[in-house]
Order: C-alpha cells, then sequence, then structure tokens
C-alpha cells in the first residue's frame, strides 16, 4: 500500500470494535486474536524487549483506551491500535522511570533465541536488536510509527504529543544512530 | 523537508531492523485473551466516569436558581419588617427600653406602669 493512500476501515472492523466497546466479549476477543499479535510485536519494539508482562500490560492498555474512547478510526483499524500501543508503551516507560527515580534496567536477553532459525540468523536479529535497545524508547516509537507503520510525520506527531520539527529531528537522528551501531556490530544492513 | 529522500536508505534500515528483530515470532496472547473481560468492565467503568458531569458541575448549574431563591427570602424578609415597623409602639424593644429610663413626660401609654415608674423615679 502506497504510504500516501490512507486505507479506510471496513465497516466489518468497525463493526467488530463497536460491538466490543458495547459489551461483546466475543467481540473483544476477536478483537485480540486479529490485531494482539501486531500489537505485542509494536510494544516490544517501543519497550525494547522487557519481559512478557510488561509487553500485555501495555497491549491490555491500549485495548481498554480504545474500547474506552469514543472515536472510530479514520484509517486503517490495526494502524490505529498500534498507534495507541505505541503511546501506551511511552507512558508505562515514563511511569516506570518516575517510580524507579533511576534509569531504566537493561532489557532481559535471555531465552530470546528462536528454535528453528539458523545460527547466523539468530546472531543477526540479536545484533539488530542489541541496536535497537541502545536507541531510547522515544527514539524506537518514532522509527515504529514512521518508517514501520508509514505514518506521516503530521500523523506521528500528533499521536506522540510532538511538532512536526520534533519529530523529523528526532528520527533523522535515530536512523543515524541505529546506522552507526549496526555498522559497529558489523551488520550487512548497516553498512548500506 | 520531505519524508522520503535523501532520507530514504535510512528509513529503510529502521524498517527492516524492526521487522527483522521483533518480538516473539508467535506473541502468546493467552493473558490478554483471558483479561479481556475485566478489559471490557474496566474500559465501561473509565467512559461512565468520563459521562457523568461531576458534582460540582451540577452543583454549580443550581447557584443561580439558589441566588434567586434567596433574593426573594430577603425581599420578602424585608417586606415583613417594614410592616412590622408600623406595628405597636409598646412592642418596639427600645420603648422598653426608653419607658425604663424615661424621667420626663413621656408615657408607655399604660397607667399602671405610668404609676410603677413614677414611684421607681420618685425613690418610694
Amino acid at each position: 500500500m502506497d504510504a500516501t493512500e490512507v486505507a479506510e476501515p471496513r465497516s466489518s472492523e468497525l463493526d467488530v470494535l463497536s460491538a466490543a466497546r458495547e459489551g461483546s466479549l466475543e467481540a473483544g476477543r476477536s478483537l485480540v486474536a486479529e490485531y494482539g499479535p501486531s500489537m505485542v510485536r509494536t510494544a516490544w519494539n517501543v519497550l525494547g524487549g522487557y519481559g512478557g508482562n510488561e509487553v500485555d500490560d501495555v497491549v491490555q492498555e491500549a485495548f481498554i483506551a480504545a474500547l474506552t474512547t469514543a472515536t472510530l478510526p479514520k484509517g486503517d483499524l490495526g494502524a490505529w491500535l498500534r498507534a495507541i500501543t505505541v503511546r501506551k508503551a511511552l507512558d508505562w516507560v515514563r511511569r516506570v522511570r518516575r517510580r524507579r527515580e533511576e534509569p531504566l534496567p537493561e532489557p532481559e536477553t535471555k531465552g530470546e533465541l528462536i528454535s528453528g532459525w539458523t545460527g547466523a540468523t539468530q546472531l543477526e536479529v540479536l545484533a539488530v536488536r542489541q541496536a535497537l535497545r541502545q536507541l531510547s524508547p522515544a527514539d524506537r516509537a518514532v522509527l515504529t510509527l514512521v518508517d514501520l507503520e508509514e505514518h506521516s510525520m503530521a500523523e506521528t506527531a500528533a499521536i506522540l504529543g510532538l511538532s512536526n520539527v520534533a519529530v523529523r529531528l528526532r528520527a533523522v537522528r535515530a536512523r543515524r544512530k541505529l546506522r552507526r551501531l549496526l555498522r559497529a556490530a558489523g551488520d550487512p544492513e548497516g553498512a548500506a | 523537508m520531505k519524508d522520503k529522500t535523501p532520507s530514504e536508505p535510512g528509513r529503510s534500515l529502521a524498517r527492516e531492523a524492526l521487522r527483522r528483530a521483533p518480538g516473539p515470532t508467535e506473541p502468546d496472547l493467552t493473558r490478554i485473551l483471558a483479561s479481556m473481560p475485566g478489559l471490557m468492565v474496566e474500559a465501561r467503568r473509565r467512559r461512565g466516569t468520563a459521562l457523568a458531569p461531576p458534582l460540582d458541575a451540577r452543583a454549580w448549574g443550581a447557584i443561580p436558581k439558589l441566588a434567586a431563591v434567596t433574593a426573594a427570602a430577603v425581599v420578602l424578609a424585608s417586606i415583613a419588617l417594614f410592616v412590622d415597623s408600623g406595628s405597636s409602639a409598646s412592642d418596639d424593644p427600645s420603648n422598653v427600653d426608653s419607658l425604663i429610663l424615661d424621667t420626663g413626660d413621656g408615657s408607655s401609654g399604660d397607667a399602671l406602669l405610668d404609676a410603677l415608674v413614677a414611684v421607681e423615679q420618685n425613690g418610694g
């Protein structure tokens, strides 16, 4: 899909969302089944891969927000839910920082090896993850929304409550830093 | 500055990195699915809180009516006082005071009382 095109949510998607808001458990579970995986991955991207509970908590908060608000998504429902997930993930990071009053601990890295993947692929994935983790959650949020979800700068600014200029600057700096980190890790993508 | 070139390679790099380093390839949704009833209850609670006007707002709306009622009560009380002020002089406490203190020709209108006052005044 061209990034300039905005897909209208299918009426069936909106029906499911509306039904869930009205209390249909089946509709709620359908939303989780359909959009939960991508929301979990989005939360994981922004949080930088913390333990499973934090990711689940963020996704649960995102579903509550989606069911609470009266507004309907104008574009793709999945993109709308993932945008909410990004915001909730950043909220989680801020809350934890305020409570801890110290830098966030490094996310756990054990147990990430994915069975069935070759050793080289696993190492590659780990290198990329390590590089992403060295970005701030806000940088990861901007890259997730702009580069992965293909929101415009203006949309990203609205989602994150930042100015267009701030989003643009953050995106440029984050990409530059990511390239440098990947290059240092010997990742072929970083050398491009 | 446009979103695309010259930073397009940078965008692709970030996009590929984020795609290659996801969380679990098949996220476990068990916990989220199990929590859905609770999530829906919480959403309903928050919607209800958002829709109900705060008590302050309801009370605030009643203030003009209360003010009108108070004003009417004040007016009626003033009228009542005004009407009362034309009643018998003997009801006015200040007349009793002057009666006690009066050493002149003032008369209360009550002969017996005048007599008693006269006795007092004469020291008898």
